[in-house]
């Protein structure tokens, strides 16, 4: 067997994926039975686990080699363990091994990470194997782990700190050692947090409620001098990292008040005004190569503690004296214009490794959030930091315009105004390449139409319906996003803006769900009479109007919710489009609306059984049903009843069969009763229930119109649950019985989370002929285990009702009740007892 | 914060070099996850950000938010590539450059690094990955130096143990 080099290399060099995954198969076959072979060790065996992770890169199944992994790091763990200890003779097994269980293990197996607690709970107290040891724990906690293994972490950061104060003022160089042990402690301190936040007090308890506070004061002066020599802003970093993950088990979790006295007296209290200032040292500090991005020191330092800020400032805003609330503003102005911006246009974003990006503006985004998000701060400032962001969006980097649009969308809100040139960016960015700063624009687009004293609306839609009339059936999603939003904004109901709901649809009519079709109806029938007159004219023009070019006529005849709107249009509005003269004589019209009926009719009805189709000549049969009372030629009102006639006959879609008999039969009524039936229809208020759209009345005029939205509602029937009654699953054990009641036990099959419980459903039955009244139930277990008892469904139950409650047993031994019972029956109390065994334990 | 959920260092032909988890996935949401991110990634042009929105509801159960960015940064024949949550704490641009830190580490640490260093020492990749990003996705140390240091320390024992094996 080759060595590891050789390995990737033919696995590199495979000519095809056949070969390559030949090579991979033989390999890890190979793999398997070596790693068996106890005699195996030793540089070889490291070969093995080497080639087992290049594996995992590769995504092949590494499972067999997990606790191969694991033996390597627990041989000879016994050895010598000391802080002042560098490795020894098992360095190198040690180092791999940690590598292949981080990798190998994380996310899998919980029950093999049993066997490292004990190893993980020596290789701490390790020099540099700790660092490895303390991300492994890091990585792989889950619940068991963190416990177990907390108290331990503890102790290794009180240790590390007590022998930095000790031991360096003589020897300066341990401080390095030991910073490195405390930022890895801290992390691993991260990670086990937000397994369970209960380990809080471990890090912030009585003994050592000033740890964090200490260690700060240990390696850095407040004002950004580093105390010892080899720290560096690691040991910072992972400060503010622990100190965020305790505000984020606040989040998580229903917090103890104790917690919350703890965090405020071990981290806001003493370290606010110590952030603050360490901040603001960094955001003016002297160049220093070791650290600096793009001239700004330390970004990743700086927005970290940014980020802690933040939340002190928004959880804890009570808790800080007002000169600190001052001096934070004030650090947070500073920050924001510490470096001017340059003109943003010459800098580019490049892949290539040499060409850097020019300018970090990490810091300056972080800044511009914190001050958005911190709900009280005054308007003045957000109103500048909204002005900075305007300005990445000039920025030839697509990244800067991509975070400065997310973040504007929040930001619109403090604008006072907006220049010209800033907007026609904004309207530009929709043409952006990249769908995410497209989308993120349309947001921001979206905010400042509804800002009216920023833009013009009407110069904002014109763009809008522009975008949306280039827009390619690559971008569905988006344009389906502009259409809600134009309809949720109610941006549209207006007569000078009904014209871009023509457009609108017109554009976006190839992408809407049915539902949405509907929304639009209920929009048109809701908007005030100006407005719809304006959109029915509008409409109309385009569909008949000979002006039109040819090919705009293909546009909408492909259409599908321009289609259905312009027949619904017509039923409701019928009347008012014959009589308005824009369109030409009434007799001409007559013939164009019968016309087009008719070639609806022709493209659907053959596939009347399709969802659309059954859709579209829903609404047309009804509109037929409605235009009729408004023609007066009578061989064009015959058409329309042949119509109708025609699709009572068709059998395809029995909804549509019944409902047009019933139009049939209301047809030949006189014309005034049909008129009245026929009326359009009444406002609408929409309700969403169960994801049906189902339309209520808000003002009947007419009794009339109750058997309309029986007839006409065929589409959107309301299904109501019935509330099903408690039932007895079918394998439960009967276990008690007298002559008012019967007792089942039922442990459900599926296997209990934790071993040593069981989950017992009871069901009590009433079997005598009255009701029973205030049942209670007294529950017993055996010494070794506990019971948790539910609450009795209803303490009241009639005749054969049943009743639910629920039992959680934990312990051991066998399993078995004492039950204790009480209830009136025909109002007299009874109590029973008994017990009961169950064949198994737990 | 950081809160990075994964690292993948991945070739230009779409082949992993290198890769971490730093969230919680089960073995199934990793398989699609990284599937669909070297998609999305070797599918994207110049021009365009280096920030790809991604939808996690076609990955995972609902029990972690939505919203989803694949971010990466190209370096020769090499695409960095780290996932995050969206969330109030990310922060696009810090990432970025996070990336190109760790970059820059292995750059010094290789000699001008090459994807051929990356492939044939891995490990070595891993332990600066180790010193470099904390086991919850955030940054353990923004000094290159420091890494540099510990992770040559580390290397020399693992040597003279070696030497010391055959002396014995």
């Amino acid at each position: 067997m080759g060595s590891l080099k050789s390995f990737i290399k033919n696995v590199k060099d495979a000519s095809t994926p056949k070969k390559e995954r030949d090579i991979i198969n033989k390999e890890s076959a190979k793999i398997r039975t070596r790693l068996k072979d106890d005699s195996v060790q030793g540089e070889r065996r490291r070969t093995y686990i080497s080639k087992l992770l290049y594996l995992y890169i590769l995504g092949e199944r590494t499972d067999f080699g997990q606790v191969d992994c694991i033996n390597l790091l627990s041989t000879s763990s016994s050895s010598v363990s000391t802080l002042n200890y560098e490795g020894g003779c098992d360095f190198e097994n040690k180092r791999l091994g940690y590598l292949g269980v981080i990798l190998l293990l994380k996310d899998e197996n919980q029950e093999l990470l049993t066997l490292i607690t004990n190893v993980i709970s020596q290789d701490i107290y390790n020099k540099y194997i700790a660092g490895l040891t303390l991300e492994c724990l890091g990585s792989l906690t889950n619940k068991d782990l963190a416990r177990d293994l907390c108290s331990d972490l503890a102790n290794l950061i009180v240790k590390s700190l007590d022998s930095v104060s000790s031991v360096d003022k003589l020897l300066t160089n341990t401080s390095g050692n030991s910073g490195y042990l405390i930022k890895h402690s801290l992390s691993a301190a991260s990670s086990l947090l937000k397994q369970d936040p209960n380990l809080l007090p471990h890090f912030l308890n009585v003994d050592n409620g000033s740890l964090i506070d200490k260690i700060f004061d240990t390696f850095y002066g407040s004002d950004g001098t580093l105390k010892k020599n080899g720290v560096t802003h690691g040991v910072l970093l992972s400060i503010v990292d622990f100190v965020v993950s305790c505000f984020n088990c606040k989040n998580k979790y229903d917090f103890d008040s104790n917690y919350e006295f703890m965090i405020k007296r071990s981290i806001v209290g003493p370290l606010t005004q110590k952030f603050i200032s360490f901040l603001n040292y960094l955001a003016f500090a002297v160049k220093n190569a070791e650290y600096e991005v793009n001239g700004i020191t330390d970004p990743f330092l700086q927005c970290s503690l940014l980020q802690a800020l933040r939340t002190i400032f928004i959880e804890y805003r009570d808790d800080i004296d007002s000169n600190t609330h001052v001096t934070f503003k004030q650090t947070l102005m500073k920050v924001m214009n510490v470096q001017a911006l340059p003109d943003l246009k010459t800098v580019a974003n490049s892949g290539k490794k040499s060409a850097v990006p020019k300018l970090s503006l990490s810091v300056k985004y972080e800044t511009i959030r914190t001050i958005l998000m911190i709900s009280y701060l005054d308007n003045s400032l957000k109103s500048l930091a909204v002005d900075v962001l305007v300005k990445f969006l000039s920025s030839r980097d697509p990244n800067h315009k991509y975070v400065a649009m997310k973040t504007l969308a929040q930001g619109i809100q403090y604008m006072d105004s907006i220049d010209e040139k800033n907007l026609r960016f904004i309207l530009a960015c929709v043409y952006e390449t990249d769908i995410s700063i497209k989308r993120r624009s349309l947001e921001v687009i979206f905010e400042i139409l509804q800002n009216d004293k920023l833009a013009n609306q009407v110069t904002i839609l014109n763009h809008l319906v522009e975008f949306l009339s280039q827009a390619t059936s690559n971008e569905k999603e988006l344009i389906n996003y502009c259409f809600r939003k134009l309809i949720d904004i109610h941006v549209l109901e207006t007569v000078e803006n009904s014209r871009f709901l023509t457009r609108a649809i017109l554009y976006c009519g190839f992408y809407l769900k049915n539902e949405q079709i509907d929304e639009v109806m209920v929009i048109l029938n809701n908007i005030n009479s100006n407005a719809s007159v304006s959109f029915i004219k509008e409409l109309i023009q385009l569909l008949f109007s000979s002006e039109v070019s040819k090919e705009d006529k293909i546009f909408f005849e492909s259409n599908f919710a321009f289609k259905v709107l312009s027949v619904w249009c017509m039923g409701e509005y019928g009347s008012m489009i014959l009589e308005s003269s824009t369109f030409g004589n009434t007799q001409e019209t007559s013939q164009m609306i019968v016309d087009y009926f008719y070639k609806i009719n022709n493209d659907y009805y053959n596939t009347v059984e399709s969802d659309n189709a059954a859709f579209i000549i829903n609404y047309l049969i009804t509109a037929v049903a409605k235009v009729s009372t408004y023609i007066n030629n009578k061989s064009l009102i015959e058409k329309l009843r042949q119509l109708l006639i025609f699709h009572s006959n068709k059998t395809g879609n029995l909804i549509i069969s019944i409902k047009s008999n019933q139009l049939l039969n209301l047809f030949s009524q006189p014309v005034a009763t049909k008129r009245q039936i026929f009326a359009k229809m009444p406002h609408f208020k929409a309700e969403y229930n169960n994801d049906a759209l189902t339309f209520s009345k808000t003002e009947s005029s007419l009794g009339e119109i109750d058997l309309l939205t029986d007839l006409l509602s065929s589409a959107n029937v309301n299904v109501t649950k019935s509330n099903q009654a408690a039932e007895i699953p079918l394998n439960s054990k009967k276990i008690f019985q007298n002559g008012a009641l019967e007792i089942f036990y039922h442990v459900s099959e599926k296997k209990p989370i934790l071993d040593h419980e069981a989950q017992i459903q009871v069901f009590y039955k009433n079997i005598s002929g009255d009701t029973i009244l205030d049942l209670h139930s007294f529950v017993a277990v055996g010494k070794t285990q506990t019971i948790e008892v539910g609450h009795i469904s209803s303490t009241t139950m009639e005749p054969y009702e049943i009743s639910k409650q629920h039992f959680k047993i934990l312990g051991q031994g066998h399993l078995m009740t004492r039950i204790k019972l009480q209830y009136k029956n025909n109002n007299i109390p009874i109590v029973e007892q008994f017990d009961y065994k169950f064949d198994k334990s737990i | 914060m950081l809160d990075l959920q994964y690292m993948i260092l991945l070739s230009k032909t779409g082949k992993v070099r290198c890769i971490r988890w730093f969230g919680e996935y089960t073995s199934r949401e990793k398989q699609i996850l990284s599937k669909d991110v070297i998609d999305l990634v070797l599918s994207r042009n110049t021009k365009e950000s280096n920030i790809i929105e991604y939808d996690m509801t076609s990955v995972t159960s609902n029990k972690r938010p939505n919203g989803h960015r694949v971010m990466y940064k190209r370096y020769a024949s090499l695409y960095f590539v780290a996932g995050i949550d969206d969330s109030d704490t990310c922060n696009e641009l810090l990432i970025l450059e996070s990336i190109h830190r760790f970059v820059e580490t292995l750059d010094k640490y290789f000699g001008n690094v090459c994807e051929l260093d990356i492939i044939y020492n891995f490990q070595q990749c891993y332990y600066i990955m180790l010193e470099t990003f904390s086991s919850n996705g955030n940054l353990l140390e923004s000094s290159k130096k420091k890494i540099l240091q510990d992770i040559r320390i580390m290397d020399q024992l693992e040597n003279s143990e070696g030497i010391n094996h055959i002396l014995n």
